[in-house]
Formats: structure tokens, sequence, C-alpha cells
């Protein structure tokens, strides 16, 4: 009997089982298939292997190894509104856990179910991140990031910067070696060492104590190498809490701000003029009376006690700007220029790390803004910049840019960094010479600190106001190296309208120099300078003599 | 010819088994790696958050206080410096004296009823 002869349900019947068996034979094909599969490769990693392992940011440390920056691992909360049912309910539960919250606008976002995803807050601790687990609400997410702490506070605040949410720098390191900071890896070694940049944070901090100041700013650097041990800006900052710092602690002012430093360009003026050959150690001058450049009268401040011969020396000593004007008659306005160009004070200084704001020199360079530069108004620059230019005088006539990574961690030859002459080295002694006197002798006196040799200049220039300069609000200034009889390390602090509170005059002989003073004390055991004490000359030249006699 | 094939598929079955076996195992050392990799990287945070907090408590504007109230520490003066050479000198200057023997004399020495020598 055919098929066709037979009943609906018979004919169709062994069709629909084979068809059945085929169908099962395939999926059991495809299931043995499948687990071949993946027996060989593997499970699939499905999305956890989209989302790229972000990288640590590496952390930043001093020369010697102390922690200055690092990232720590936090919790971030987030939340899609979709799968949150009252946003109200939840935004004052995670309020009542984490006071800082805005309800009114967190209920608000979370009630947008047009979105997918709001963050709630980022960068809480373990522990406020386990409260509000236990809160137990809807919609929440919880998610490890890193953010990034700085363990001591404002210490090197301005220099350091900070990093926005994301952990991209945003300021100073942070941002000059974002690039590098971001790859991970090793800590980055800056130059600073903690303990100098502490003492002199500490006695900035005295400064505003004693003199109370609009701000101000210090830096000490190895001079041999441009290496900076420490740099300071006051009002200081805490880089765990950017967003509240004052406007006055927002500006870097060692760095990003330019400054009128008024005398202590006297020794450069000097050393351009000795250097071009146009003055001589025993030539005199007549400060005695006002010099008129063009219809600008130029005067003495607090005139000098034989003003009628006075050498180049007496006018570092006792700070003369008629002598200062008097040299740069001598020197020529193109010579000056090329001079402080040369020690980088009429261009943006160009080196790794937080950039230094560019000089604002004068519209024209003419006799009238030469003679008010020989004594430093009329040029603003950087504290760091002007700090640089002093370089030449403890290195023998070699001028070093400043450098903020550790040479010894980024395998640098400290013997190969590039110095470049700007003077001769007998021009930078007998100038070095003359900035020891004005400790000895001069308008420096309060910046000695016994054993160091203490070698620099004041500066005292008077801020511009809507009218012209103003004699009530000055910039005072110290720009030191020590030790003078084996200079090491160059020393510059800045205070802006320091008024002493003992009613002292306002000028840096009393204000700047004596921070200076204090800061090279302390810091100097710390840098390995060893202090020669009278006593100690007095021994060692006996002890000589005696040896001396022995043979 | 049929006996060289059943042994030929034994053989490849044995080897399919084996390399299965070789892949099961090098999986359980990749998660073993991956658990060590995870309790590494979790040590490495705990020692952040350690040095973190050793930067924190070891900051000079808090040591330096405490050195001073309780040990009454101050910062180092340029004359506590000397050279090598003129050290000798400067003790004879401070008359620095050795410690009297007697004064000194261990303990140990007294309770035996030892008598102070020299």
């Amino acid at each position: 009997m055919s098929l066709r002869g037979r009943p609906y349900e018979d004919r169709w019947g062994p069709r629909r089982a084979r068809l059945i068996a085929g169908a099962l034979a395939l999926l059991f094909v495809v299931i043995v298939g499948r687990s071949a599969y993946v027996a060989v490769n593997g499970p699939s990693k499905g999305l956890n292997n989209a989302v790229a392992e972000s990288v640590r940011r590496a952390d930043i440390v001093d020369r010697k190894g102390e922690i200055m920056a690092t990232s720590l691992a936090v919790w971030s909360i987030a939340a899609d509104p979709r799968a949150v049912w009252d946003g109200k309910e939840v935004a004052t539960s995670i309020a009542s856990v984490l006071p800082g919250i805005d309800v009114a606008d967190l209920t608000k976002r979370l009630s947008d179910t047009d979105r997918h995803f709001v963050w709630i807050q980022r960068g809480i601790t373990p522990r406020q991140k386990q409260a509000v687990f236990d809160l137990g609400l809807e919609g929440l997410q919880f998610q490890q990031e890193t953010r990034r702490v700085y363990p001591r506070g404002s210490l090197a605040g301005h220099f350091l910067g900070f990093t926005d949410v994301d952990g991209k720098g945003v300021e100073g390191a942070e941002l000059a070696f974002n690039d590098r900071l971001s790859k991970g890896g090793a800590p980055l070694k800056v130059t600073l060492d903690a303990g100098v940049q502490h003492t002199l944070e500490d006695e900035l901090e005295t400064a505003f104590a004693d003199f109370d100041m609009k701000g101000g700013a210090g830096i000490v650097l190895d001079a041999a190498t441009g290496e900076v041990r420490a740099i300071a800006s006051w009002p200081a900052v805490d880089p765990n809490h950017p967003q509240g710092r004052s406007e006055a602690a927002k500006l870097n002012r060692a760095i990003g701000a330019t400054y009128e430093l008024g005398s202590i360009y006297k020794p450069l003026t000097v050393a351009a003029a000795l250097d071009a050959g146009v003055l001589s150690t025993t030539e005199t001058f007549d400060v005695s009376k006002p010099i008129r450049v063009g219809a600008t009268p130029i005067k003495d401040h607090d005139p000098l006690q034989h003003p009628q011969a006075v050498t180049a020396a007496d006018i570092i000593a006792y700070s003369s700007n008629v002598g200062a004007v008097e040299i740069a008659k001598k020197l020529g306005a193109e010579k000056q220029k090329d001079f402080l160009s040369k020690v980088g004070l009429l261009s943006r200084l160009s080196y790794d790390g937080p950039q230094s704001a560019a000089p604002m020199p004068p519209p024209e360079w003419d006799a009238l803004a030469s003679a008010t530069i020989s004594y430093g108004h009329g040029l603003a620059v950087s504290p760091l910049a002007f700090a640089m230019a002093y370089t030449p005088f403890a290195n023998g006539g070699e001028y070093v840019e400043p450098l903020f990574l550790d040479p010894k961690a980024n395998l640098v030859d400290v013997t190969k960094i590039e110095k470049k002459r700007v003077m001769t080295k007998a021009t930078a002694q007998t100038v070095l010479s003359m900035l020891r006197e004005v400790v000895t002798r001069g308008t420096g006196a309060n910046a000695n600190a016994a054993g160091y040799d203490v070698a620099g200049k004041t500066g005292t220039a008077e801020k511009i106001g809507p009218d012209g300069y103003d004699s009530e609000r000055n910039i005072t200034s110290f720009a030191a190296v020590f030790p003078a009889s084996r200079p090491q390390f160059v020393v510059l602090v800045m205070l802006d309208e320091a008024q002493p509170r003992t009613g002292d005059k306002r000028t840096a002989a009393y204000t700047a120099a004596t921070i200076a003073g204090k800061v090279i004390a302390r810091a100097a055991p710390l840098l390995d300078v060893q202090p020669v004490l009278e006593t100690s000359r007095v021994e060692a030249s006996s002890l000589r003599a005696s040896e001396a006699v022995t043979q | 010819m049929k006996r060289l094939l059943i042994v030929g598929g034994l053989i490849v079955a044995v080897l399919a088994v084996s390399v299965y076996r070789a892949k099961l195992g090098a999986e359980e050392t990749e998660t073993k790696i991956e658990g060590l990799q995870a309790e590494a990287r979790k040590v490495t945070e705990e020692i952040s958050v350690l040095k973190a907090e050793e930067a924190y408590l070891t900051r000079p504007e808090r040591i330096g206080p405490i050195a001073h109230e309780k040990l009454n520490m101050q910062p180092a003066q340029p004359e506590q410096f000397t050279a090598p050479e003129a050290l000798s000198r400067r003790l004879g200057e401070e008359q620095v004296r050795l410690p009297d023997a007697a004064a000194e004399a261990p303990a140990d020495d007294k309770k035996a009823g030892g008598k102070p020598k020299g």
C-alpha cells in the first residue's frame, strides 16, 4: 500500500519522526561543537574583557624618596535613574550618611529617566561606601577608582599642583609631568628635599607673623647643577583640597608671577660692567647728588657715609641707586641688555617642570629704562628666573638652568649638566666677594647666618599703583649665595608688602634679609653644608701652625 | 587494517584526552596566577596606604614639635659642627671627662660585693 493510500497520520508519521530526529541530531552536533570550542578556547570573557584595566598614576617622591603625592584606592557611587523608584527617597537616604550631598540636585538627576548613568559621589572612603551599601537602596552602583593624595598636606603644594577628579594633572608638577605620571610605573623623583622645603615654608609663615605681608616666595637651589631643593609660595595651598584655597593662595608667586625685584639687580649691573671692561674695582664714583636721566631724578634713599668717592663694592654694600645708574651709563644699554639676556632674564626659561612666567621687559630699552633696570625697576621677572641669574656668582661665571627632575633617578650625569659661561671667573669671584661685604658691612647684616658665610644682596622695589610707583607698597627681596668661601647654594626670598610689626623700616634689610638668614641657618645642615665658625678657623690655623713646627 | 585503525583511534583519543587535561591544568594554573596577582594588587594597595600614612605621620610640622616637647631636641646649631682634625682640641676645651669607673661599676659587681677598681 502506497503512502498516498494511507490515512493522513500514517502518511506523515515516519517523516515527522525523521525530521525531529534530524533536528535533535543537529542540536546535539551544535552542543558538542560548542563544548569542544569552549574546551579548546576557554570561556568567553564577555564584557570584562572590553574594560581596559586602569593604570595607577605614578607617585611623586622627593630626592630622598619621601612620598609627596600618591594614588590610593577609593570608591565612587553611581546610579541608573531608570532603576530608581523614588529619587527623593534615595537622595535623602544617601545624604544622611554623606552630608555633603545636595539633596535637591541629586533628586532632580535621579528623577531624569532619560539618563542611564549619573555620578552620586566620587572618591569616598571604604567606610563611607559601606555606610551607603548598608542603606540597601535600589539602582546604586559602586565602582573602585584611584584618588590622588598628598600625605604631607600643603608641603610643596604650589609646586606639586593637583589632578582633577579623573586623575589628570591640572596644575604644577602634576600637569607638567602628566604624560610620565599617567603611564604609572616607578615613582617620579623630583629634586626637592622635603626637609628643606618645610624649613623654607615654615620661615615664610614666620615672615607673615613678623611682617604682616600680602604674599611671599622662596627658592633654594643647588648652584652647581640647578637642582631646585625647595620652592615655595605663600600663602600655601593644600593640594588635597584645591577648591578650598583662597584667591591669594591660587597664585604661585615663585614661578607663575613676575615682579620688579629692586636692588638685587645691582650685582648683575656691576658684573656686566666688570666683564665688559668698562669698570674697575678701584674706580670711584660721586653719588652725593641725585642723578637726572631725562626728566627723571634718581636718588639714594639712604645716603652713603662718604658719597663723594665710592667704589663698586660700596655701591653694592650700601645699595646706591645713583652709583648703579652711573655704572649702567658706562656700560651702555645694548651691553646691559645682552648681559641680562645671557643670564636668562629676557626670555621665558626652558626646562622640564612647571613653567615659569615670561619676563616683562620695558617696551623700549632707552636710557631711562637702562638706568632704572640697573637697580631693579622696569624689568619684571619670576623669582625662579632671578634665582637662576645668581648661579654664575657661585659657579665661577657659569649659568645653569633649573632642574626639577632628580638627575640620578633619570640617569643623568651631573658632571655633564650643560653650563653656559656668561662672565669670566674673575668677575664672578669679584662680585661674590662684594656680595659677602653686603652681609659683613652693608645692608644685608640681618642675613648673616653664623658659620655659613652668606653673600647676598638686599632689594627693595616700590610697587606700581594707579599713579605710578607707590612708596608705601614694597616688594622686598634678598638673593644670596652660600657659603661664600666654597659656593654651593643660591637662596632667594621675596616678600610682597612686608611691613615689620616692630615698626622697623619696610626695606629688605629688615624683612627679606632676616628671613633669608633664618632659612640658610636651618637649611644648611640639611643640605650637608659644613659650617666654618671663627673658632674653627682659629683652631684650623693653629693646628696647621703646630703641624708646621713639628715637621 | 581494522586493528591498525582501532589502535590509531585509541592513540588519538588518548592524545586528545591528554591535551584536554593539559589545557584544564593550564587553566587552573592561570586561575591561580590571577588569584595571586589579585592578592599582590591588594597587598600593593595596602603598602601604598601604609606608605601614605607613614608620610603623613612623619611630616616635619608634626615631628618637629613632638621632638622638641618629648625629647627637648632643637635644630642643629653651627657651633655643634666641627672639623675632624679639630675634634681633640675641642674635647679639651669642653673638658670632657671619661665617666668615673666607681660610679659606673656594673650593678652585678656591686651585688657580688666586688670592690671598685682603680
